[in-house]
């Protein structure tokens, strides 16, 4: 992994540093870690866009954190940006670029922990692709091209944007589908379906209505359960 | 012959009067509550025929009618001790407004009671009385009884099983006397006297708990109001301290010392850090509830992250949202600084026409969350247990929905509030 740590105090971003490292080295991610002590310095390395994890201070003496921060988004948008100030006052401005967390100096010793396993999980999670075999060979289906599974007979079908036109088919029971399927965003809605919240259109009539068109069935008994799961994974992941 | 029917009649009044009762205390079981009446009428009227040969107030009459009454109570709702209450009830209504009716007109008749039941027309008035009085009261006390607390409930079934007692012995005395009329109006009196007691003790218990309640609401607005005006005075003062700060920046301009300048607003910049708002949602109450709760955050040891939009157009009115924001992450913030680590997380996000506010706190034990139900208030005091409530009805009332959760660790709740349309 690659990590950025910029603040103009070299003294406190080598405690940033010295508490990260040991951090993600703990859980078997090697990481590669370049501290530096201004926007100028950092911004003048290559492949910035490899980097995963920016902990970056918002007050530098010659540059904007928050434009650092910026300029390092447009470079990677999938980076984890977290801003680590003595002042809560950038902390509205933090929001503007999708900062990941905001920690404030004299909490770090608390913060900073939290904030890693907080980065660690989005990172590094859980495996996101479902493994089936078909056709004789193991093949990985990432989860978010995956639209819906059906059980049909003893065969589960799975199903991308394209409607009607199932990616794959293996043997296997809808019952059967790894825990972590459901971990990420998936949701059972009947005997014979488990669908990909994300790329869920609306639930109302006891049905679902994916993006792809496809209506699917819910079942009676489940209904308000499945619409609860539903409203909760908005909460929390809609719009991501 | 004649005599097993005019006890039968007489049985039938009570009978309807005692299934009164039981449907109002019970409430419905398995079969609606008309088809529990057509069940029980028939069975009724054959046990009636089959063993209703006794001798009126005798302890087999006694026994009789309350095993009736108790199978009675089968058909209807309620655990056993709310049967068993029931029938107790049953027992002092029946005993006593029949005490009552023949004691009083008896005695108006200079007649025994014994001999009072021996006419047709008592029994049939009898039985109407009972049951007109019974009907009225029901309509009357329906709204109270509700709110009577156990212990109250449990000292008035023992008081009134002790009447009802009283009230077999009287009557089984005063049968064939006119010489204890007086008795049993005293101990009707008696009994009206503990109704009475218990309508006023019970009206007065649920004003007492409706004006604490609204006490304790009035003094959480109370609070708001405060922290608003405190927020407001320090607005108005830092307008005031802005003007200065302008005035001070123009005199250095104005003498040309940039630097001198520039360290004045770096010095000024550090000097309003700890009065800023956290967050800038581009809605000002709600920036300043947010950064109101941060704060408190802050003093309980509680991380609050923030993942918010753009909610300028948030569609609920002021009071609505310091309701929602305060009750959700006071609730929050407090169950977080009990766990390890005290995490708690409020995400707003604009979604398909709806907003999506989830709130996620970290919990040191399990919530036990029943379908459709909020969870019970963990704190004694009046006013709390209605956070969650009143969340729910601000919903309800823009047409939103909610969820929670409670697993790994992480309670949640998630609402929704649908964008506001039309030309408003």
């Amino acid at each position: 992994m690659k990590l950025l740590i910029c603040d103009d105090d070299l003294i406190f971003a080598e405690r940033v540093r010295d508490a990260a490292v040991p951090f993600f080295e703990a859980k078997n991610v090697p990481v590669e870690c370049q501290v530096y002590g201004s926007a100028e310095e950092l911004l003048a390395v290559p492949g910035l866009e490899q980097c995963q994890l920016a902990l970056l201070d918002v007050d530098l003496v010659t540059a904007n954190g928050i434009e650092l921060g910026r300029i390092l988004k447009q470079k990677n948008p999938h980076m984890l940006l977290v801003y680590v100030s003595a002042y809560l006052e950038f902390a509205p401005q933090g929001y503007t670029v999708s900062a990941f967390r905001y920690i404030l100096k004299g909490d770090l010793r608390q913060m900073l922990p939290l904030c890693l396993e907080d980065a660690y999980q989005a990172l590094y999670g859980a495996e996101c692709a479902l493994t089936v075999e078909f056709n004789r060979e193991s093949r990985k289906i990432p989860y978010d091209d995956i639209y819906s599974l059906e059980s049909e007979g003893r065969r589960v079908l799975v199903f991308g944007a394209e409607p009607h036109k199932p990616l794959c088919a293996y043997y296997a029971k809808l019952s059967e589908l790894p825990a972590g399927l459901f971990a990420n965003g998936f949701v059972r809605v009947g005997r014979s379906a488990v669908v990909n919240m994300r790329y869920i259109q609306r639930i109302a009539n006891y049905k679902v209505r994916m993006r792809s068109g496809v209506e699917l069935s819910v079942s009676r008994s489940s209904y308000a359960e499945v619409r609860g799961v539903y409203l909760e994974w908005k909460g929390r992941f809609g719009d991501a | 012959m004649h005599d097993h029917l005019w006890v039968s009649l007489s049985c039938a009044g009570e009978f309807i009067a005692a299934l009164q009762i039981e449907t109002a205390m019970l409430g419905r079981g398995k079969l609606p509550r008309w088809a529990a009446v057509l069940v029980l009428a028939p069975l009724w009227l054959l046990s009636q025929v089959l063993w209703g040969d006794y001798v009126p107030h005798s302890l087999q009459a006694v026994a009789f009618n309350t095993l009736r009454m108790l199978a009675a109570t089968l058909l209807f709702g309620g655990s056993w001790l709310q049967k068993g209450s029931a029938v107790v009830i049953c027992g002092v209504v029946l005993l006593s407004a029949e005490n009552m009716f023949g004691g009083l007109i008896a005695l108006l008749n200079g007649i025994t009671i014994a001999e009072l039941w021996e006419r047709p027309t008592s029994v049939l008035l009898y039985g109407l009385t009972l049951n007109a009085t019974l009907y009225g009261c029901k309509r009357l006390l329906r709204h109270w009884v509700a709110a009577i607390d156990p212990t109250q409930k449990a000292l008035g079934m023992a008081y009134l099983s002790v009447i009802a007692l009283l009230n077999v012995i009287l009557a089984t005395f005063s049968a064939d006397s006119s010489r204890y009329n007086y008795l049993i109006l005293i101990c009707l009196m008696l009994v009206l006297a503990t109704l009475a007691y218990f309508v006023l003790f019970t009206m007065f218990t649920v004003r007492a708990a409706q004006a604490s309640q609204a006490e304790a609401r009035m003094k959480n607005e109370q609070e708001r109001a405060d922290a608003l005006m405190e927020s407001y005075r320090t607005q108005r003062r830092l307008t005031h301290e802005f003007t200065n700060h302008m005035g001070a920046v123009s005199f250095y301009l104005e003498r040309g010392d940039v630097e001198g300048a520039r360290s004045y607003l770096a010095g000024v910049s550090k000097a309003v850090a700890a009065g800023a708002a956290v967050v800038d949602t581009r809605n000002p109450l709600l920036d300043a509830v947010l950064s109101k709760e941060y704060h408190k955050a802050g003093e309980a040891g509680v991380l609050l992250n923030f993942d918010l939009c753009d909610l300028s157009a948030f569609p609920l009115q002021n009071t609505e949202l310091v309701t929602l924001f305060c009750n959700l992450l006071d609730n929050a913030i407090r169950a977080a600084a009990e766990a390890d680590p005290p995490q708690v997380t409020l995400r707003i996000k604009k979604l398909d026409g709806e907003y999506l506010v989830s709130v996620r706190n970290r919990v040191a034990d399990g919530v036990a969350l029943a379908a459709g139900e909020l969870p019970a208030s963990t704190k004694a005091e009046p006013g709390h247990g209605m956070g969650l409530a009143n969340v729910q009805s601000v919903l309800e009332r823009h047409g939103g929905e909610y969820a929670l959760s409670c697993r790994d660790g992480w309670f949640c709740f998630t609402g929704s509030v649908p964008e506001r349309n039309g030309i408003f």
